[in-house]
């Protein structure tokens, strides 16, 4: 190709770019605002509706109107997840070194109460820092802790342990735990959005948890992965910069 | 244009201009649904008395200004607060927030920015004109109700309102 097809192919592609970032843009504002009205006046008239007739109503009357008003929820709690996760794709890094140890600490105390945190046994060995965005690589840890912890639920000994290691010349972290576990044939199913290995009957969640945690990995450069065996544990590994590049 | 006059024509039928110049609450919400339930949680704590709902942000700009069928209105009895909706049909929120907040008469009245969605943009441009709050709708109706009586509670009772 001559030199000003190429400039041309490279203007029209920039052009088609644009274009569907606007597109995506909309497509969220709707998905943020036009879906969520319609589901507050839903979960709200039933509600009233549960309140204030709720003498006129017999059991089974009531049990439906639940079942709206969770659904609805549930829509609601769906639509949020997905536009913090396509938000998180336009925003820009700010880069700083990050005290990962102290991090994944910080994260551990504020999902479980000290009282819970007695049930597991929590080991969290020497991280070194690296080199990222704080709110975002916090953002990886309680994903992933949280993880960790709902899936070891089930246990009658639950254990978490963070740790970091050097293999193969990269430098990773990884969070184990001795959980659920999941069938690896079904492991790249694992970092997509709204993609679950488990039912909901079984352990509850709406499939946005790891797909934000490849999303903010890959934007720092580094990559993501998982081992498990089901009903023994999983275990994931991440790689991020250790010092500025 | 029929139905808008019929509506116009109801609430003026219903508010006289002396009760236009009592008002404490200004709710601005193009959405019905979103207006009943906003009216209802102010009911159940005594505060829709002194309401009045403006259905988009020109009826808004009409009535703050005191002009077309407000035009009787006096525009220095200031309300407590404005509940402002952002994604109106013909005048949006931020362009009435805009035209409040740059007047010498109403930029005072306080300006609660009441919307469904957390868009940086908005949360920013509001601000920037000097919004007084901002505060994104729950969807969730015990938290929806609780977060519109505690801003009727704040704003009407224990602010202290401009002079």
């Amino acid at each position: 190709m001559e030199n000003y097809q190429l400039e041309k192919r490279i203007e029209d592609l920039n052009r088609q770019l644009q274009t569907t970032i606007q597109d995506l843009e909309e497509l969220q504002h709707a998905l943020s605002h036009d879906l969520r009205a319609p589901l507050r006046a839903v979960i709200g008239f039933s509600s009233i509706l549960k309140e204030e007739y709720s003498g006129q109503l017999d059991d089974e009357a009531r049990r439906l109107i639940e079942t709206i008003v969770t659904n609805s929820k549930k829509a609601n709690h769906f639509i949020e997840e997905l536009v913090s996760f396509s938000r998180l794709g336009r925003k820009h890094l700010l880069l700083q070194q990050v005290p990962m140890q102290k991090l994944a600490w910080q994260c551990i105390h504020e999902l479980l109460t000290e009282q819970e945190q007695e049930v597991f046994d929590i080991v969290i060995g020497d991280l070194p820092d690296c080199y990222g965005d704080a709110v975002m690589l916090k953002e990886v840890w309680v994903q992933l802790l949280k993880n960790a912890i709902r899936y070891s639920s089930k246990k009658e000994q639950p254990s978490i342990e963070v740790n970091f290691t050097v293999a193969d010349g990269l430098s990773v972290y990884v969070v184990k735990d001795k959980g659920a576990g999941f069938d690896m044939e079904y492991s790249h199913k694992l970092f997509h959005i709204f993609q679950r290995l488990h039912s909901n009957d079984e352990f509850e969640g709406t499939g946005t948890g790891l797909a934000i945690v490849k999303r903010i990995i890959l934007k720092h450069g580094g990559s993501v992965w998982a081992e498990a065996v089901p009903n023994k544990g999983s275990s994931f590994y991440f790689t991020v910069p250790l010092q500025e590049q | 244009m029929n139905i808008e006059k019929q509506t116009i024509d109801t609430i003026s039928l219903t508010i006289n201009m002396q009760t236009y110049n009592e008002v404490e609450i200004v709710l601005v919400e193009d959405n019905p649904n979103d207006a009943e339930l906003t009216i209802r949680a102010l009911k159940k704590i005594n505060l829709a008395n002194n309401l009045i709902h403006l259905k988009d942000g020109a009826e808004a700009l009409d009535f703050i200004f005191a002009r077309g069928i407000y035009s009787q209105r006096n525009v220095e009895n200031i309300p407590k607060v404005i509940l402002l909706d952002i994604k109106m049909p013909k005048v949006d929120g931020i362009e009435v927030l805009r035209q409040i907040k740059g007047n010498d008469l109403t930029k005072r009245i306080p300006v609660v920015i009441m919307t469904s969605s957390k868009e940086q943009k908005d949360i920013f441009n509001s601000y920037n004109l000097g919004v007084n709050s901002y505060v994104v709708k729950p969807v969730d109706f015990e938290s929806f109700a609780k977060a519109v009586s505690e801003l009727g509670l704040y704003w009407v009772l224990l602010n202290q309102k401009t002079i």
